[in-house]
């Protein structure tokens, strides 16, 4: 065989592999995931929140028992493994006090925060505090003793407190409402508001704690890439725009736990790495807002946990400027008619998020504390009544309006260009810089479409006035709110209410006056999505879809 | 030729040769001082107009009282002129000192520096592998012109090389992660950070997308080149001369042909460097390629400015280098007509 014939039959060997290469690639056979076993025990809900958001420092405490010795599961959990899991971002930086944050899964390791929050009931149960007390303006913290950070200074009520002083000090402070801390003792701290605040223990209790001697001995930049907290985990390794990875703490102050050798979470910006890692067995969670993805995952054997809470919900909304007198979205009218009736949200939702986005047009879920179900019942999509109401309004042939949002929204402004042709409105689609200051200095016009989190829970109602006051406060300026004096009174009212009952009167008014009577605003819907986990993966909160790293073990 | 006279000759060459080498790298590394200037200045002002807010960025939130945001807006200098905060800059990089990144809150330098040596060696090791078998298959093809293997190569050549690395990737993500699961996804580092056994494993899907589209490129430039260079008459000549094939082949026509090779060379590294951030992507790998993506997202100023001008200097440093190369590869240029 001479050499022209030895290449000619490594060509076509060459040929034939990518020809293979291809043929296997084709096809969506059912193939079984050897890595796969059943799926896991947590019943999925009939509709998922966003799965992409944790509760910080969701771990379970000892309920009310002061003592710090754990009480084992009845199903005595295992020792041993890493947990891995991925995101398609990283925050900026890893110290709160200093910045605010996105991702608090990145510190909850390792930080921990006086009391944790249970993710169905709502109620606070003792973590670094002991108990605590709120008499009108005033909350005090008893905290646990004996607890130190890993770098062996001692958690007091003076550490607890330079925290929160430090985050004032840096301008984050209105978050719990800037008030005064007093050092009672070494481990007693009162806080002093300026008035009462039904939340004020909530603005508190969960806010992460970290090592003031960390910071004094390394300084600011340290601290910001760095973490030293008194969790069960350690940080052994932090490679920016890469992972971040941690060591379980030997000495941590419950004993006996975490159960896990080790937490990691991996920087994967792209969904089909992660999806693929995920079925690998690499990483032990995933979360998607794509239903295709959702359903090849799901074709594999494994179940949907993502789980519906009274909270921590992404939602789209529409806000459509008033503040231009000859403008048509100056009249009430011509918001309802648009707002309320002419656009089929149903049709939005699927087109902008795909089948997993959920159609809710209030701050928060069933069950939660202000729900309305009238606010529901008066989104009617009826086409011919919205034009009526627009010919009697003045506007019988349409008109011409900017439809403006970020480039994220690109999909719903396109679909609703297309939806609001039918009204005869005439969109011209902008797109603006998320952090394009038009956005917040009065100069954007028509309708705007906006993204907002709504932390809207069942028992303080707190997060649904953030809500409410986060539209007010982040559009107010294209919203003029003052058409309609009572919405500011009554959010005020909301806010300084002394019962559950009185907030729940306050902001459900407030609520009825901005989605309806005023129509200032419409929530299109809320995003939706689906969370995957390993099998093989327990703790107390998973059926919650909660990162706990505490109470986290493999029964493998 | 007595002796000292030959040594004296030899002598006098090398001086030569040093004096002539020195004088062209002091030319070059002033033409690409310039460069560098330029681009840095042009960077610098053009990332100035790019939309959005850096205190907002830095802030991470839109909720920003005045009182933070005053403090950040004066944190970063931003209410010194333009210009102003360029000089200070350009004095300061000169000093390696490239300032803070404004999302990651590390010095710059830290930050590239931490990220280029994987960037590099992803590059470097795709250049070392796809140029070999591309001039290989190159030759292949023109040697074997207008026949079967000549089609089939140049066909597969023309396919690969119109297929997106990225996309590529993903097909191979795929294929040997989610069908197959025979390579491990996520995890990789530098050979010298992680078991030798495990780093293979995790290079070979990458370095296949980077390498499959050098690969085709280079067999369609060589062969192009090649065909070039037989058609001429010292071809005809060596043959005629009863030269053997090989030698006619490696000697006369490979020498030859490899000019326009070396010219790509330079440019090839700054397609790697730049196309790696697709595939960076895909494979979750931390190099120059994502970390240029973000930064440009976020509109880190300081960072988009310190990766451009390292990136700058280093491809200044290859085309140096391919330039050197020519003298090497043929006598007929000289370092002197080189740099001018």
């Amino acid at each position: 065989m001479n050499m022209k014939e030895k290449i000619r039959i490594v060509a076509v060997l060459l040929v034939l592999a990518m020809l293979f290469m291809f043929a296997a690639s084709c096809g969506s056979d059912k193939t079984d995931n050897p890595s796969s076993t059943n799926p896991s025990g947590a019943a999925p809900t009939a509709n998922p929140s966003n799965p992409s958001t944790a509760a910080p420092n969701q771990t379970p405490g000892n309920s009310d028992n002061t003592d710090t010795e754990a009480q084992p599961p009845e199903d005595a959990p295992k020792y041993g493994g890493v947990y891995r899991y991925a995101v398609p971002n990283e925050p900026s930086a890893l110290f709160l006090p200093y910045r605010s944050m996105n991702g608090y899964e990145w510190i909850t390791p390792v930080i921990e925060s006086l009391c944790w929050r249970h993710p169905e009931t709502y109620e606070f149960h003792p973590l670094l505090a002991e108990s605590w007390t709120q008499d009108d303006k005033v909350v005090t913290f008893k905290l646990k003793k004996g607890i130190h950070f890993t770098d062996g200074s001692e958690l007091t009520a003076d550490v607890v407190a330079w925290n929160f002083e430090l985050a004032m000090e840096n301008g984050n402070g209105a978050s719990f409402y800037n008030p005064v801390f007093n050092r009672i003792d070494d481990y007693t701290l009162e806080v002093v508001f300026d008035q009462f605040y039904l939340n004020a223990v909530g603005v508190l209790a969960t806010r992460p704690i970290y090592s003031k001697k960390a910071y004094e001995d390394n300084g600011l930049d340290w601290c910001l890439v760095n973490l030293v907290g008194t969790g069960p985990f350690v940080l052994k390794e932090y490679v920016q725009g890469s992972r971040i990875v941690f060591e379980r703490n030997d000495n941590y102050w419950q004993a006996g736990l975490p159960y896990l050798d080790g937490w990691e979470i991996l920087l994967i910006p792209e969904a089909a790495t992660q999806m693929a890692a995920f079925t690998s067995d690499e990483i032990m969670r995933f979360t998607t807002s794509d239903a295709g993805i959702a359903a090849s995952i799901t074709a594999l054997g494994y179940e949907d946990v993502s789980v519906q809470t009274y909270d921590s919900g992404w939602f789209t909304s529409l806000l459509p400027s008033n503040r231009d007198p000859d403008s048509p979205w100056a009249k009430k009218e011509v918001r309802q008619a648009v707002l309320l009736y002419g656009i089929d949200y149903n049709e939005l939702a699927l087109l902008a998020n795909g089948p997993m986005a959920n159609v809710y047009h209030q701050c928060g879920f069933e069950g939660s504390l202000f729900y309305d179900p009238d606010i529901e019942k008066a989104y009617v999509y009826d086409l011919e009544k919205a034009k009526q109401m627009l010919a009697d309004a003045g506007y019988p042939d349409g008109f011409t309006t900017t439809l403006s949002g970020i480039p994220a929204n690109v999909s719903v402004m396109t679909a609703l260009q297309d939806i609001l042709k039918r009204l005869n409105i005439t969109c011209n689609v902008v797109e603006t810089n998320p952090t394009d200051p038009a956005r917040y200095d009065g100069s954007l016009r028509g309708l705007v479409v906006s993204n907002g989190a709504s932390a809207w829970d069942a028992t303080t109602g707190g997060g649904a006035l953030v809500a409410l006051r986060s539209t007010a406060k982040a559009h107010a300026s294209h919203i003029d709110f003052t058409q309609n004096p009572d919405y500011g009174r009554l959010i005020d009212e909301a806010s300084k209410a002394r019962t559950y009952d009185e907030r729940a009167e306050a902001a459900g008014q407030a609520q009825r006056i901005l989605f309806l009577d005023e129509a200032f605003a419409a929530i299109a819907y809320f995003n939706g999505g689906a969370a995957f986990r390993q099998p093989y993966v327990r703790g107390e909160l998973m059926e919650y879809n909660t990162f706990s790293p505490r109470d986290t073990w493999f029964d493998k | 030729m007595p002796i000292n006279a030959l040594c004296a000759q030899m002598q006098e060459s090398i001086i030569k040769g040093v004096v002539l080498m020195t004088r062209y790298l002091l030319t070059r590394f002033l033409q690409m001082i310039m460069v560098v200037v330029v681009v840095s200045v042009l960077t610098f002002f053009m990332v100035n107009l790019l939309p959005g807010d850096i205190v907002l960025i830095v802030a991470g939130t839109d909720e920003v009282d005045q009182e933070m945001y005053d403090a950040i807006y004066y944190e970063l200098g931003l209410d010194q002129p333009v210009t102003e905060r360029y000089i200070k800059w350009a004095w300061n990089a000169l000093h390696l000192d490239f300032g803070k990144s404004y999302t990651m809150n590390v010095p710059v330098f830290d930050a590239i520096s931490a990220r280029i040596p994987t960037t590099l060696y992803l590059s470097v090791l795709s250049m070392l592998i796809s140029t070999p078998i591309g001039v290989v298959l190159g030759v292949i093809c023109a040697v074997n012109r207008k026949t079967k293997i000549d089609t089939a190569i140049t066909l597969t050549a023309n396919t690969l090389n119109s297929l997106p690395s990225f996309w590529i990737g993903i097909v191979l993500l795929y294929i040997f992660c989610f069908k197959l699961k025979l390579l491990p996804t996520i995890g990789f580092d530098l050979p010298w950070k992680m078991p030798l056994g495990k780093h293979l494993k995790l290079l070979i899907l990458p370095m296949t997308c980077l390498t499959l589209g050098g690969i085709a490129g280079m067999t369609r430039l060589t062969r192009t080149s090649m065909l070039e260079v037989i058609r001429q008459d010292f071809i005809r000549t060596a043959r005629s001369k009863g030269l053997r094939e090989k030698v006619v082949l490696y000697k006369h026509m490979l020498r030859n042909g490899i000019l326009p090779i070396i010219t790509v060379l330079g440019s090839r590294l700054a397609v790697l460097i730049g196309g790696s951030m697709f595939v960076e992507n895909v494979f979750a790998i931390p190099g120059m390629g994502t970390l240029s993506v973000k930064c440009v997202q976020s509109k880190d100023i300081p960072m988009i400015q310190g990766i451009v001008l390292i990136m700058t200097t280093l491809l200044c440093v290859a085309y140096i280098i391919t330039d050197i190369m020519y003298v090497v590869v043929d006598p007929r240029i000289s370092l002197k007509s080189s740099a001018e």
